[in-house]
């Protein structure tokens, strides 16, 4: 009964989808009020299914590859409904509407069902170590986007060639500080998240397992974070540098994990 | 004919013409009052802007009612290049209607889609609804018109890209700045060379919310001049770079005929590394910003060039959409038109009812009083049965009659109906509409 909840979340992501690309088509400003309701429905679609899932199997969706792409689409989809109940920033969600559908779609497609293997690490620890780590993650992908989409918009308006870009997406500042913010936001979710998993390692297993890949693509993502953060805080770099840092970070970071999964295989990662 | 336009525009007289027709916004309530006094005119509401000065008129004599309100413009203009009637206009019936839609949706406008005429035709519908009494210049009719045309404007703006993008040099300026700043409210600018379209720029992005203003001109009194207006502070000509580094949006408009801002002046003026954003719009011709300064990281300069394309490039959009717009209208015209056409029946529909109640009333009278063992609840039931009744029978005929004048064959239907219930003798007269 869960997979159909998820699934009509995935279609209405879908359709929201549609929705910005044809206003983005047709360079019109900004995206419409409907895609508000629109994600709405998708996301409480999609928190019904993750309670469904709770119920059914007495655990939150937050380990094996499908309850975890779905619980990653859940807070993508829930930064896209808060997005777009903006009008400033609404249009962010042109890159986070396909981003929520295609995992939550992902996820259906590999099984959203626990992967019954006994784990040490469970209850609250691991709760609030995966839904923090996902947060992060999360929220890194919106300052990613935004970031990208700053960038696009600064180009068409340094080079005067104003397109669709320019009409549909938000002002520079705008993005600048959801950038900003969603970058913060992620750090601090992920910084918890890995503290989380580290205490409990040194308290219950003695010491952190370095050989682990999750272990270390997880401390490559915070470092690069951490880059992503000095780039726009310290030093004297401007919103675009700032911005260039951000979306090469999350690039290489995701590249990173795409490439780790085909060579270590699915065992050893949550995601 | 029930309605009538007249009036003058920026289509048929120049800027020095239409100024003679214009009325004072404190003139227009006893303007109104002395057009109401014709009793041609049922309904009047004047539009009078710098683009426009028009009457609109809901008539029961159409000549007697134009002829009135083309003497009072004509005395209002005095002596004219040409003789007036030769700048003046008259639209009437569905026309008129169809013209004031066009005037609010701004298809009518010198600016196409320009968006204040909305507001211009809500004052103008404000003022007379203000006047009362014998002067009352709007009725049931023209609440109807205006306020439909109000919404027109909306859906028209609504539904179509016509008052999209920028319209002139000034709008195209603060829709970039709004592009890189978001909301422009608390930002600080500064215009180098106080010209008119300096000025006119400054004008805008002070309507946006810019906080700061400085003004930098070689003639100081006339920085000072401009500063005072728009709540800034005039600095030296030969000062402007010390300022430079604070601000965030800079007009340049000086008529000096070589570049003021060069790149190598900019280089040691101003930081090495821009940490926010500096938009430049430099209006000026010959230009008064090197080009190679836009190349900068976080410089984003535009010229009147640049500009103007925009602009362009917005009225050639607005201009697709005119026909989009136009369906609208053409539709809303259509509606009003029926809703005005169905009041043709309302004066007999009414002559109707009060004749049947007054028979209710006799022949329940003269039904009670040989009732008289009835308590006073069944004598109340009694009176509400024979209401009922005729409300019932009576409803499908008058739907149908207001159908039929919807229709535009209230003629036919009323004749027929007339003679049906013998009240051929029973005029209809229009004043019996409201």
């Amino acid at each position: 009964m869960h997979v159909v909840a998820y699934a009509f979340a995935a279609v209405l992501y879908l359709t929201a989808t549609a929705r910005f690309a044809v206003r983005f088509a047709k360079a019109r400003r900004g995206a419409s009020a409907s895609v508000a309701i629109i994600t709405s429905v998708g996301l409480l679609s999609h928190l019904v299914g993750i309670t469904l899932y709770w119920a059914r199997y007495g655990e939150p969706p937050l380990v094996g590859l499908g309850p975890s792409l779905s619980a990653l689409a859940l807070l993508v989809a829930l930064a896209l409904a808060g997005l777009a109940l903006t009008s400033e920033a609404r249009s962010v969600g042109f890159l986070l509407a396909p981003a929520a559908a295609l995992l939550l779609l992902v996820a259906i497609v590999v099984g959203i069902e626990p992967t019954g293997s006994a784990m040490a690490f469970r209850g609250s620890w691991l709760t609030l170590h995966i839904s923090l780590s996902f947060l992060g993650y999360a929220s890194w992908f919106v300052a990613a986007a935004a970031a990208l989409i700053y960038l696009l918009q600064f180009h068409e308006l340094k080079h005067k060639q104003l397109g669709a870009v320019f009409e549909f997406f938000p002002p520079l500042n705008t993005l600048d500080r959801l950038s900003e913010w969603a970058l913060v936001t992620g750090f601090s979710a992920l910084t918890l998240g890995i503290s989380l998993g580290w205490a409990w390692t040194i308290r219950f297993e003695g010491g952190f397992r370095w050989s682990d890949p999750k272990v270390v693509w997880a401390l490559l993502a915070w470092t690069a974070l951490l880059l992503a953060l000095w780039a726009r805080f310290g030093g004297r770099r401007t919103s675009r540098q700032a911005a260039i840092w951000n979306v090469a970070g999350f690039g290489v970071i995701s590249l990173a994990y795409f490439v780790a999964r085909l060579i270590i295989g699915e065992g050893q990662f949550f995601l | 004919m029930p309605f009538a336009v007249v009036g003058v525009n920026h289509r048929t007289a120049p800027i020095e013409v239409r100024e003679r027709f214009a009325f004072d916004t404190t003139e227009v309530p006893d303007v109104l009052a002395h057009v109401l006094e014709n009793r041609g005119v049922a309904e009047v509401a004047l539009i009078s802007t710098c683009n426009r000065t028009e009457f609109y008129l809901h008539v029961s004599d159409s000549e007697m009612a134009v002829t009135h309100v083309l003497k009072t413009l004509e005395r209002q203009a005095g002596e004219l290049p040409k003789p007036a009637e030769r700048y003046l206009y008259v639209n009437r019936s569905k026309d008129a209607v169809e013209h004031l839609y066009r005037v609010a949706s701004g298809l009518d406008s010198m600016v196409l889609g320009e968006v204040q005429i909305q507001g211009q035709v809500r004052d103008a519908y404000a003022v007379a609804r203000s006047l009362t009494g014998q002067r009352q210049a709007v009725r049931a009719v023209f609440n109807r018109l205006f306020q439909s045309a109000l919404s027109v404007g909306g859906r028209v703006r609504s539904e179509t890209r016509l008052s999209e993008g920028a319209a002139s040099v000034p709008s195209a300026a603060v829709e970039l700045a709004r592009k890189i700043f978001g909301s422009l409210r608390g930002r600080r600018g500064m215009v180098i060379g106080a010209g008119d379209m300096g000025e006119l720029t400054l004008q805008c992005l002070v309507d946006e919310g810019v906080a700061s203003v400085m003004v930098a001109s070689r003639n100081m009194l006339r920085a000072q001049k401009v500063a005072e207006k728009y709540g800034g502070a005039a600095v030296a000509f030969s000062d402007f770079w010390d300022e430079l580094p604070k601000m965030d949006i800079v007009v340049t408009s000086t008529a000096a005929p070589h570049a003021m801002v060069t790149l190598g002046e900019f280089r040691r003026r101003m930081p090495r590394k821009l940490k926010a954003p500096l938009f430049v719009i430099d209006i000026a011709i010959p230009r008064d910003v090197e080009p190679e300064i836009g190349e900068l990281p976080n410089v984003f300069l535009y010229s009147v060039d640049d500009l103007q394309q925009i602009v362009d490039a917005s009225f050639e959009r607005r201009q697709t959409e005119v026909p989009k717009a136009e369906a609208i209208i053409r539709d809303e015209v259509d509606k009003f038109w029926r809703w005005y056409s169905g009041l043709q029946a309302v004066p007999f529909i009414r002559q109707l009812r009060g004749r049947v109640e007054a028979v209710r009333q006799t022949e329940l009278d003269h039904a009670l009083s040989k009732l008289g063992h009835l308590s006073e609840s069944d004598r109340q039931r009694v009176e509400r049965l024979t209401r009922d009744l005729l409300q019932k029978v009576l409803h499908q005929p008058t739907a149908r009659m207001r159908a039929a004048a919807e229709d535009g064959r209230e003629h036919d239907i009323l004749v027929a109906a007339r003679y049906l219930f013998g009240m051929e003798e029973d005029g209809t007269g229009e004043e019996e509409q409201e």
